[in-house]
């Protein structure tokens, strides 16, 4: 058959077959670019998803600290929740009374600032979460991708606000 | 015709046409790549800032809180003086002592009422600087003593005495909202410049500033309000955004933004 073909010397059946595994070798070029790129968008939304899911943790978690009169590990736990559905990743929880200076005044006062933070009783939950890439990618990208979040909130109660004050005025 | 035959030949070869398809849809994918990276990244930008300004209006209305709380125990104070006075008038030094006494008080409460929403509008303004905000302002007057105002009115238990025996209440037809009828509320809208866009910006994300706005109230928590009098016992918490015309006392709209 392919002989009586060539006999009738059909251009296009000509070109057809000097052209056969050329495609194939072009497709097996592009295949790990096109992979990469996929795996690369697949990726970057589940490392999205994980960046807005510790942000609502850590607002959890602030929120907890504002409201409730849980401990520190209590609410690393809680805040653990969030990430049930996800593979475990490797969570760093820190609650702390926010010692941040307040930028609103000009003066860098530090004195001031953790004057005002802690008359406003501002607790600062902070957090980072190291997701774990696939393991074939190792080489590519880092196989733990750290991601941090941070919320600050003021505590409603005064509690031990007194000796806040007191600590500060250095009075007994 | 060797002519004619070459031309025909370039037409109709077929050589690197996957490749350069590919390179075509290789940019059309990597465009849809950083649209995806760019707008997860906006999502959580805006998230991040919700919680900010949530945790500025909610300081807000701590403070207010806070004050109302003050108010409510020095109206305490206040009451058992006046309690007090007329029995003491048969001694008038001790009589004196304790208008003296009072007119302190009294200054205090003024001073409460004056300083607090200041404290407020600086602290909620911290917190907004804090979580990451460009900046922040109550909504409803550009006055933030208007607008976070503890919503307290002078009454006087004695007719002629001006700054003695002072009891604060809430100064219903100005500052309490239509909503439930509880007392004052802190309406807080900040913004920020939008993060760094990678690559190509398709869909208009650069240079346009978020904007986001949250409301909270204090609220009473012990028991029934007392309507001659502020009494200690509030706390904050967030509601739904409220836009409300403090000066006319008018009630302008309601919306959930989220």
């Amino acid at each position: 058959m392919n002989k009586f073909l060539k006999s009738l010397n059909l251009k296009s059946y000509n070109l057809q077959l000097k052209q056969s595994g050329q495609a194939l070798i072009e497709l097996a070029l592009v295949i790990p670019v096109l992979t990469l790129m996929f795996m690369g968008i697949y990726l970057i939304g589940r490392l999205n998803l994980v960046q807005q899911r510790c942000e609502m943790a850590v607002r959890h978690g602030a929120w907890l600290k504002a409201h409730t009169n849980l401990s520190h590990d209590e609410i690393k736990e809680r805040t653990g929740m969030f990430f049930t559905a996800f593979e475990k990743g490797t969570e760093e929880m820190l609650v702390e009374l926010d010692t941040k200076n307040s930028s609103f005044i000009p003066v860098d006062l530090p004195v001031l600032g953790d004057m005002l933070n802690k008359m406003n009783g501002s607790y600062k939950v902070t957090m980072t979460y190291g997701t774990k890439t696939p393991r074939y990618f190792a080489g590519i990208i880092p196989y733990s991708v750290p991601i941090k979040a941070e919320c600050s909130m003021a505590r409603g109660s005064w509690a031990n606000i007194g000796q806040t004050i007191m600590g500060f005025f250095k009075t007994e | 015709m060797e002519q004619k035959s070459k031309v025909l030949d370039l037409l109709s070869s077929r050589k690197g046409q996957v490749l350069v398809f590919t390179a075509l849809m290789l940019l059309v994918l990597a465009m849809f790549f950083l649209v995806t990276f760019n707008t997860g990244r906006m999502v959580a930008q805006r998230i991040k800032m919700q919680n900010a300004i949530d945790s500025a209006a909610q300081t807000a209305a701590l403070w207010q809180a806070r004050g109302l709380n003050f108010e409510g125990h020095l109206n305490f104070i206040q009451e058992s003086l006046f309690l007090a006075y007329f029995p003491a008038l048969v001694d008038p030094p001790a009589a004196e002592k304790i208008r003296q006494a009072s007119i302190k008080v009294s200054m205090l409460q003024e001073k409460i009422a004056n300083m607090f929403p200041g404290i407020a509008m600086a602290s909620a303004f911290m917190a907004a600087k804090k979580n990451g905000l460009d900046a922040a302002w109550p909504v409803n007057d550009k006055d933030f003593r208007k607008a976070l105002s503890l919503g307290v009115k002078k009454t006087k238990k004695i007719a002629f005495m001006e700054n003695a025996f002072t009891i604060y209440k809430l100064d219903s037809p100005k500052y309490w909202s239509p909503q439930e009828r509880n007392g004052p509320f802190a309406t807080i809208f900040g913004f920020k410049k939008k993060e760094e866009v990678f690559g190509l910006d398709i869909i208009g994300l650069k240079n346009r500033p978020f904007f986001v706005v949250a409301s909270a109230r204090p609220r009473f928590e012990k028991g029934q309000l007392k309507k001659d009098k502020v009494v200690a016992g509030w706390g904050a918490c967030l509601m739904p955004v409220r836009v409300f015309n403090g000066e006319r006392g008018q009630f302008m709209g309601k919306q959930v933004y989220h």
